[in-house]
């Protein structure tokens, strides 16, 4: 594996070929992730892979780094054929991947993140090297680190940036960005782009992962689209439309703001003011996470918070359900103030949670359907009586609430583990609309789901809505809020930073928001 | 009851499969061990069921072993389902025993039933009492269960060594051991086997098993329990809550682990504390769990099959000069094959993920215990 | 000096050595994310391996490399488990350490019926230093195994902060995911890191058996395995923090000797343990300050309270000592239990275990 460069000089500017995937098939069991797949990125160039989550992007990448094997399909990496079986090898080659999860230890330093790697002599010290390294970079592309930084105290932005360094140090030629943007601000986002474009006119080759148009048409050169594991169009941006693009990724064009009724401003299902959450509990001087936060939500109406990840969402949802206690502020629910906060006084002042990290927080993996369905459920009559458990009863319910929310499994007994991610969502969502909850608080609630699961996830929030109740909805997506939200909150670094009606809300005054900071 | 499926079936059978292994290759290395150290496997098989079960006296004492190991046993199940580790029951065994005594030693005047109940009960308060430290520590100050119950084991030593020296000490010739305990509180054994072997507390196996099957899966505090093992923060999230149930899962498994204690005094043939009564009922018993896979039903048998070791042990060391401590090396062996086995066997499930990694449940909250609580 | 002479700190050395050099392996075994619970079980083999090979070469160096034979065969065990088998390394830990029990004590009632007692280690005298007065005689008239744990923890420090393998180790430990994106092999690391472990908890348990006394008995490790555990807890799986952890349970562990042989407890004892208790309290109070109201509400809180209360009733003993004893078990329970009382009193700062401590490592969820 010792193919770095050979054949036509990558800086000659020819777009030679950096990349080139031909025929790539990946299955898993019955299933298959990527159906021959054709692709080729060329040095000097920004190369943008599409496709809806679910399409196969991933799946691709990770063939790409090393992490899979292709089961067909050959991957040459500068004309030549490579067949990574590791992902060292791909590294080797120069290939390097930005992960939407970073690859960074938290507890290390920025130059020791550097210096981490294998190494022959095993008791040298790798952090000089790493720093003249660093420093050959920084006057390379520009690019800074703050060497003894720990990489826990950087900002999003400053890990991502570490991140690209460490690839570069590596001597990375090929490298792949995986929805960059998502934790970004629009400013941040900006600052990135000016480096992909300044990568690829050094001669690098760069692949950005995304769904997002504006992004695609700001940095792009050329373009792939995958839908359902198959290659459903490429060709060169200049050459193509936004609803082109869209198109090939969806298969149909999509409308972006649902049909409904006007809102009917129903009972107040949430009431924040200003609310004030520290980042770190134990540090009553340090930052807040959340500062004067006040939201109003009433029944018949979806509330959506835009914001980057980081701006205070999950502090937001923590404290609601009592589990961080804030250094100030009032919360009422249902019209009720809200005062001895926990989780289960949450759900009993009618209260419930669509909650983000789904595998995390939200279900029990190894338990079957029916109790996961019925977890509350369980703990009170008429399914518990002097805590004795109604198993049939519970079986029942879970039955009925799996025809109504169109979950599919083998039967209530099935492990919740064992159900795709769609299943799994729509069980939740089960668990937490069967109990006519006065407010849903639904975070990301179509993360990793596909698009027919999706719009049933849509429209039961939407049902929700219609029957009076409230929905706080949480989410990084910007199209998602604008397309469900009656009303819209921009969240960035833990202040409302604007209120803005669905009628007047534009990906642009949400953006303009968002950076728009420190007021005070 | 909704019939199980042919895949259940086929996964019990498996699991039978497996165990059956398992078995095998301990014997196999069991003959091999004796075999390298010159003795016949055959003569020795034959002492050893001999001493087992070749005689109604000799399958009472198996039987009436069983019973500690087994309780030590669902005391580990009741922690595991709980997603709590701890592993104090050597010490809980002490602790409960010499709780037991120290009230048995008083219950010379009290009516036999009231005086084994009291015996009963004071083994039990005292296991789950030194359980309950553990419980402590974790649920208020973060310490793994872990590491303080293995401390907390050492301490227990020290404590029985301290009273059958001081307080409890009773033999007439100054022996670190405790007066005889009261005929009253001696635990009753079947009539109808000579040398009165077999306790009736053998009847707590059958009992307690179902018992615990049905605490788990039809109560709310099983659930709870449950649902804090599976995932802790999706249970703290769904307003479970994990601190509170784990501390009553610690201090349930102690109770076990303390009747075991007892039972060991009270039931066995010798009827006063004396150090080393413990005799690796703690830490055999969680080997008993994991052989039968934490089921209860199953630890009954698993129960047996150790005791057996452990008095077929004795007997080889009798007859044949064989080292009774032959018996710690299969049991140590046995726990490994278990472990590769079952690391094998969810190797196997695991080959086809039909979705990308289902995430594995909480990952860290072994180490950082009670995270998340406020201040 | 009252008990706390130049004999006492020798004692002190002899215990710490021992324990320290185990809890050192089980500190980089912890780092790179492997805990190692059947520390004990693998101390017994070293032991066991060590008098073994001495009884057949009466070779003191043999011994020490057969010790460290044996704990390598036990972490090999515990690495084949848990790095390769993903077994659960708590549950797979108190199998080696059954194991380990079973295994010695067998071997020895089979294969070495007859006790042996060999001369342990010789003590040297450093020439020159060996003349500064009390420090000379507490620390350069010592034996070579101790000489050699404190090059080996100095190595170790050094290792652990100071070169690119202590940066693969932490970061193994803390974000396996990144370590194995960097290139660093993740299963190498922690083979290495067990290994090491191994042989250090070998060759402590060499010392235990042939080193320090010349004998060896069934289970006669006594649970310094599980304090070595402790003291890494303790030291909040920094180098330094273990060092002291381990220094105070000797020093426990020497006076509990001392004091067998003394009707009441000297008063020397009382200054000590309210001395050592100052420090605990001084942080909970500080834990509780920084939450909220001053130094006086903190001291209000019962917990903090009963601490204040405990230091002030041991200064109080310290100048007027009751006539009292202790019964020399519960003496020897003093080490664990005030490894307990450290343990709870450092559970605010658990967070800085290695955040993948435990967790086997699987590349698919990267």
């Amino acid at each position: 594996m010792s193919t770095t460069t050979s054949g036509a000089d990558p800086r000659a500017g020819t777009r030679s070929s950096a990349l080139r995937l031909s025929g790539v098939t990946k299955r898993f069991g019955g299933f298959t992730a990527n159906d021959a797949v054709d692709l080729e990125v060329g040095w000097g160039e920004v190369h943008a892979l599409l496709g809806e989550n679910g399409a196969g992007k991933t799946t691709l990448m990770r063939i790409v780094t090393g992490l899979y094997q292709p089961d067909e399909g050959t991957i040459a990496v500068d004309g030549e054929e490579v067949a990574f079986r590791r992902p060292e090898q791909a590294l080797r080659a120069g290939i390097g991947m930005v992960h939407q999860h970073f690859t960074l230890v938290p507890t290390l330093t920025e130059l020791e993140n550097l210096a981490m790697g294998p190494s022959l002599l095993p008791l040298r010290d790798g952090r000089r090297t790493a720093l003249e390294r660093a420093t050959s970079v920084e006057s390379e592309t520009g690019l800074r680190i703050t060497p003894d930084r720990r990489v826990a105290d950087a900002s999003i932005s400053e890990r991502q940036r570490l991140e690209i360094v460490k690839l570069l140090c590596r001597g990375a030629r090929i490298l792949i960005f995986d929805e960059p943007s998502a934790a970004l601000t629009p400013d941040e986002w900006e600052d990135l782009a000016r480096l992909m474009r300044r990568l690829a006119d050094d001669g690098h080759a760069v692949v950005l992962i995304s769904h997002k148009m504006s992004e695609v048409f700001a940095v792009a050169d050329r373009f792939t689209v995958l839908r359902g594991g198959a290659v459903a169009g490429s060709g060169a941006i200049a050459e193509t439309t936004r609803e082109d693009l869209v198109e090939q990724m969806v298969g149909e064009s999509v409308e972006i703001r649902r049909e409904r009724g006007p809102v009917q401003a129903g009972r107040p299902a949430l009431a924040v003011r200003g609310l004030s959450v520290l980042r770190d509990a134990d540090q009553p001087r340090g930052p807040r996470a959340l500062d004067d936060v006040g939201l109003d939500l009433r029944g018949g109406e979806i509330l959506g918070i835009a914001g980057v990840a980081g701006s205070g969402q999950a502090e937001l949802v923590e404290t609601l359900l009592g589990l961080r206690i804030p250094v100030a502020g009032e919360i009422e629910v249902a019209g009720r103030p809200y005062v001895d906060r926990s989780p289960s006084s949450f759900y009993a002042a009618g209260g419930s949670l669509v909650a983000e990290d789904r595998h995390h927080v939200g279900m029990f993996g190894s338990m079957t359907l029916w109790e996961n369905i019925n977890v509350r459920a369980l703990r009170r009559p008429p399914l518990v009586r002097r805590n004795v458990i109604d198993p049939a009863a519970a079986r029942h319910r879970a039955r009925d609430l799996m025809a109504e929310f169109e979950v599919r499994a083998t039967s209530e007994n099935q492990a919740m583990g064992r159900l795709s991610g769609g299943n799994q969502q729509k069980a939740v969502l089960a668990r937490e609309l069967s109990t006519q909850p006065a407010l849903v608080v639904a975070v990301q609630p179509v993360r990793g789901l596909d698009v027919r699961a999706t719009e049933f996830v849509y429209r039961r929030l939407l049902d929700q809505r219609a029957r009076g109740g409230a929905v706080l909805l949480i989410s990084m997506d910007l199209d998602e809020v604008l397309s469900l939200s009656d009303r819209i909150v921009v969240l960035a670094h833990g202040r409302v930073q604007g209120v803005l009606d669905a009628a007047d809300a534009t990906r642009a005054r949400i953006g303009a928001l968002m950076t728009s900071r420190e007021a005070s | 009851m909704t019939p199980p499926s042919a895949a259940a079936l086929r996964a019990l059978g498996l699991r039978l499969l497996t165990q059956l292994a398992v078995a095998l290759v301990t014997l196999l290395m069991a003959a091999l061990i004796l075999l390298a150290i010159g003795v016949s496997p055959t003569v020795a098989a034959d002492a050893f069921w001999a001493g087992t079960f070749g005689s109604p006296t000799n399958a009472g004492t198996t039987l009436t072993q069983a019973v500690p190991l087994f309780l030590v046993a669902l005391g580990w199940i009741v922690t595991d389902k709980a997603g709590r580790l701890q592993v104090g029951f050597p010490g809980q065994v002490v602790i409960g025993g010499c709780a037991a005594a120290a009230v048995g030693l008083q219950c010379e005047n009290v009516p036999a039933p009231l005086a084994v109940m009291l015996c009963a009960a004071a083994g039990m308060l005292g296991g789950a009492l030194w359980a309950g430290i553990v419980a402590w520590l974790w649920a208020s100050r973060g310490v793994l269960e872990i590491v303080s119950s293995l401390l907390l084991n050492l301490v227990a030593i020290q404590v029985l060594a301290w009273l059958v020296r001081g307080p409890l000490q009773g033999s007439l010739d100054q022996q670190p051991q405790s007066a005889d305990f009261p005929e009253s509180t001696r635990w009753p054994a079947f009539p109808s086997v000579p040398g009165l072997t077999l306790s009736y507390d053998v009847l707590l196996m059958p009992v307690l098993a179902v018992g615990l099957i049905v605490v788990l899966s039809r109560t709310s505090f099983g659930f709870s329990l449950r649902a804090s093992g599976g995932n802790v923060t999706a249970a703290r999230w769904q307003g479970i809550d994990p601190v509170r149930t784990g501390v009553r899962a610690i201090a349930l498994s102690g109770a076990f682990a303390g009747l075991a204690g007892a039972a060991l005094l009270f039931a066995g043939s010798a009827p006063w504390l004396s150090e080393g009564f413990e005799a690796g009922i703690g830490f055999n018993g969680i080997a008993v769990a994991l052989l039968a896979r934490n089921s209860p039903v199953g630890a009954m048998f698993t129960a047996v099959v150790f005791a057996s070791l452990n008095v077929g042990g004795t007997s080889l060391q009798s007859l044949l000069d064989v080292p009774s401590t032959l018996t710690s090396v299969l049991q140590g062996a046995v726990i490994v094959l278990v472990l590769v086995a079952a690391a094998v066997a969810v190797r196997r499930r695991s080959t086809t993920p039909p979705e990308p990694a289902p995430a594995p449940a909480e990952p860290s909250g072994r180490v950082t215990a009670a995270a998340g609580q406020g201040a | 000096m009252g008990i706390f002479d130049v004999a006492f700190l020798v004692s002190v050395l002899t215990i710490a050595a021992p324990v320290l050099l185990a809890a050192t392996g089980e500190l980089v075994s912890q780092r790179a994310g492997v805990m190692n619970v059947g520390l004990e079980g693998i101390m017994l083999a070293g032991a066991f391996s060590a008098y073994a090979a001495m009884t057949v070469t009466e070779s003191l160096l043999i011994g020490f490399l057969g010790g460290i034979t044996g704990g390598l065969v036990g972490a090999v065990l515990m690495g084949a488990l848990v790095i390769e088998a993903k077994v659960d390394q708590i549950v797979a830990g108190i199998a080696i350490g059954v194991l380990g029990y079973g295994v010695t004590a067998f071997l020895d009632q089979r294969l070495l019926p007859e006790p042996h007692t060999f001369e342990p280690l010789e003590r040297l005298a450093i020439p020159g230093l060996s003349a500064i007065p009390v420090l000379g005689d507490v620390v350069f008239r010592q034996d070579l195994f101790l000489y050699a744990t404190l090059l080996i923890v100095a190595g170790t420090a050094f290792a652990l902060y100071r070169t690119t393998w202590g940066i693969n180790l932490a970061a193994v430990g803390e974000t396996p995911v990144a370590a194995d994106a960097a290139g660093v092999s993740v299963r190498g690391v922690r083979w290495a890191a067990v290994l090491v472990s191994g042989a250090m908890a070998g060759a402590a348990g060499a010392y235990v058996s042939v080193g320090d006394v010349g004998v060896f008995r069934e289970d006669m490790t006594g649970g310094r395995g599980y304090l070595a555990i402790a003291a890494v807890l303790f030291g909040m799986w920094r180098l330094r923090g273990v060092v002291l952890a381990v220094t105070i349970f000797a020093c426990t562990d020497a006076v509990q000797l001392r004091l067998q042989s003394i009707d009441a407890i000297p008063r020397e004892v009382w200054l000590v343990a309210a001395l050592l208790l100052v420090p605990v309290v001084v942080r909970a109070l500080a834990s509780v300050r920084s939450v909220r109201g001053g130094p006086l509400h903190a001291a209000l809180r019962p917990g903090p309270a009963g601490g204040v209360l405990i230091v002030l009733l041991l200064a109080v003993f310290a100048v007027r000592p009751p006539d009292m004893s202790l019964p020399a078990s519960l003496w020897l329970a003093m080490p664990y239990v005030l490894a307990l009382v450290a343990l709870a009193a450092a559970g605010a700062s658990r967070h800085q275990a290695p955040s993948a401590l435990t967790i086997p490592y699987v590349r698919s969820e990267a």
